[in-house]
């Protein structure tokens, strides 16, 4: 019965073309707000994911890690000794201006961290190496400040907050959900930057890796007895965190959610439109194979690839089209995370609308009376 | 001996309660190898509710049909369409062909229900086409044949699976006179050479010449063969005596046919059909 689907569905070239059209429309409206929604979340935390921590101690209240209060560095000192922490690294968090060759002023996100255990820094590097930023006025600019900067290359010098810092190394895919330019630092540069040295230090956050991560709720629940002032979060939470307010509180979720839901409406509408169409155009051809003895089983499967190939079809050129436009995309500063789960998963979303789609028309023909083929 | 298919004291009403309408009452009628059975009748006279009766589309309101003396309209649902696929081939009045499929393919849609090896699918179609005089259109697509091709592509189809009964809906009723003849022409051929049984309902005064049993159907009721039919058996007789050798559509097909056509054994249809 797939054969007899396929030909029918290829014998109407034009009502082909349309359905098609609509589908990949569909499939890439839903694709693109998908991966758009996703790669901004992987901007988002794209640094408490990369590094390596299994626990964040942070300032009361932090919503996201963009924008953090520092607290005393002192903190730090008090874990060390633990012996449930292999390490704690601060990680300071601050926002600075980067002087543009045209004398324009490009406001950046300063990450500083341990030189020498570069945990929070770059983790993929185009050149040069994390540690590269040593103890000096060095900065690593990620390469897609090039929007912002143009020519990036190593040694060059810039001007970050009105003080010299030299280009070190250049990262890659390091990028925030402000679309801000990350600009890696040594602790003490991001610290001296920010105006927050004083006292002992400041840090906007620090990072812990455990020995047993397994038992990570008991240490949590000592770290809060210890440091009532500080939030303490698992890496896990701390991304969920940072995604839930970048989703609900700038309504992106709701916008980007809602042009996603629109593109499977869409979607949809028209594999539903085309197969009850089309079943209802060869009613007489579904009864007369009733008559001549298909089972139901047959004539759903009938129906059902009569649905389902178009929308892989479909789907597939979305996907091709998805993944084709992630270069041109990224050129411009837009993350378009298609990768082989949400390619799969649009998939398994267009063929569940196919077979929904299906339903209405396998209804009709299964009420459908052969007998209806004796009538001329 | 066992009539190969039978209807008993078949009734179907429709409706419920005052409001009732009996399109078929008490039709008892049985037709046997090698035999045409035509079943004629006015418009709305219940011949397209007894066909679809017999071929197990639908089921009778009282009564009983039987093929080869086994009750098949007390069967589930489920086990008609093996039924149907099994013993009967249907021919259309609207012919009813897949117009997205070559008439070959449409030939092997039977086939297919039948799970045939591809090979002997394409084979079979193609010889049955030829048969039917249809080699050279086997590429074509329903759109682009006559009436009289398609209703040959929709008998093709109908015989290829090799059934035992062939219920035939106002075959000719879409054709022109030629056309027709060759249609019934074709039907008789089958009949005579497979041993198979032809039910067919039609309006076409010609149809009577090629039947062995002819039905008067009003309102829903049967009435017993006519005296053509027991005068004239058509399966004794020469189809070179008939009128339709003059009509250049069967010309080729009559060439084909012995001159004396008397029923032989049942054997598969496509074999059968051969010169």
């Amino acid at each position: 019965m797939i054969w007899l689907a396929t030909r029918l569905v290829f014998h109407y070239r034009v009502r082909l073309a349309v359905t098609l059209a609509g589908v990949i429309f569909s499939a890439y409206l839903t694709l693109a707000e998908l991966a758009l929604y996703i790669g901004m979340m992987e901007n988002a935390t794209s640094i408490i994911r990369h590094a390596g921590a299994d626990l964040w101690i942070a300032s009361k209240g932090v919503q996201n890690f963009d924008f953090a209060k520092p607290f005393p560095l002192a903190v730090t000192t008090r874990l060390t000794d633990s012996p449930e922490i292999v390490w704690a690294k601060p990680i300071m968090l601050a926002w600075g201006f980067l002087k543009r060759r045209d004398g324009a002023q490009e406001q950046v996100e300063i990450i500083g961290y341990d030189p020498a255990a570069p945990v929070g820094g770059p983790w993929a590097m185009a050149s040069g190496q994390a540690g590269d930023v040593g103890a000096g006025a060095n900065i690593i600019l990620d390469e897609s400040a090039r929007q912002q900067f143009g020519d990036l290359r190593v040694g060059m010098s810039w001007e970050l907050n009105d003080r010299e810092v030299r280009l070190v190394g250049l990262s890659r895919a390091a990028r925030t959900f402000t679309t801000a330019p990350l600009v890696f630092a040594s602790y003490d540069l991001a610290q001296e930057i920010s105006g927050a040295g004083g006292h002992g230090g400041m840090t906007a956050y620090i990072a812990v890796k455990l020995r047993q991560p397994a038992d990570a709720g008991k240490t949590i629940e000592t770290l809060r007895s210890v440091l009532p002032d500080n939030e303490i979060l698992t890496t896990r939470t701390f991304v969920k965190r940072t995604i839930l307010y970048w989703t609900v509180q700038t309504g992106m979720g709701a916008a980007l959610g809602l042009t996603a839901a629109l593109g499977l409406v869409i979607g949809a509408g028209i594999i539903g439109q085309t197969v009850f169409a089309s079943t209802m155009e060869h009613i007489g051809e579904f009864a007369t194979l009733k008559a001549m003895g298909a089972s139901g089983r047959e004539l759903n499967t009938l129906i059902l690839a009569q649905s389902v190939i178009p929308s892989v079809a479909g789907v597939s050129v979305a996907a091709a089209l998805a993944l084709l436009s992630r270069a041109p995309l990224a050129t411009t500063g837009v993350t378009l995370a298609v990768d082989p789960y949400l390619i799969g998963f649009q998939f398994v979303l267009t063929l569940s609308i196919a077979i929904a789609a299906a339903h209405v028309s396998i209804r009709k023909v299964r009420r459908l009376d052969p007998a209806t083929v004796f009538r001329s | 001996m066992v009539a190969l298919l039978e209807a008993r004291n078949v009734s179907k009403r429709y409706g419920q309660g005052a409001v009732t309408v009996t399109a078929v009452d008490s039709v008892s009628f049985a037709v046997d190898r090698g035999q045409i059975a035509l079943i004629i009748g006015p418009s709305g006279s219940g011949k397209s509710t007894l066909l679809s009766m017999l071929g197990c589309i639908l089921r009778p309101t009282s009564g009983a049909i039987l093929l080869e003396g086994e009750e098949v309209s007390a069967l589930p649902d489920r086990d008609l369409p093996k039924i149907r696929r099994a013993s009967f081939g249907f021919v259309f009045q609207a012919f009813h062909l897949f117009p997205f499929l070559t008439a070959r393919e449409n030939v092997e849609t039977a086939l297919r229900l039948h799970h045939t090896p591809r090979q002997m699918r394409r084979t079979q179609a193609i010889e049955l086409l030829a048969r039917c005089g249809l080699e050279e259109r086997a590429n074509f697509y329903p759109g682009s044949l006559s009436g009289g091709e398609q209703q040959r592509v929709a008998i093709a189809r109908a015989l290829v699976a090799d059934p035992r009964i062939l219920l035939a809906d106002e075959p000719t009723a879409s054709l022109d006179s030629a056309n027709g003849d060759a249609v019934f022409a074709m039907l008789r051929r089958f009949a005579n050479e497979t041993g198979k049984a032809v039910v067919m309902a039609s309006h076409d005064p010609k149809a009577r010449g090629f039947a062995d049993q002819v039905y008067t159907l009003t309102d829903g009721r049967i009435s017993p063969a006519s005296p053509l039919t027991l005068a004239a058996r058509p399966s004794a007789r020469p189809i070179r005596d008939r009128r339709a050798v003059q009509f250049a559509t069967l010309a080729e097909a009559i060439e084909k046919l012995d001159p004396v056509i008397r029923p032989r054994p049942a054997t598969d249809s496509a074999q059968a059909l051969r010169p």
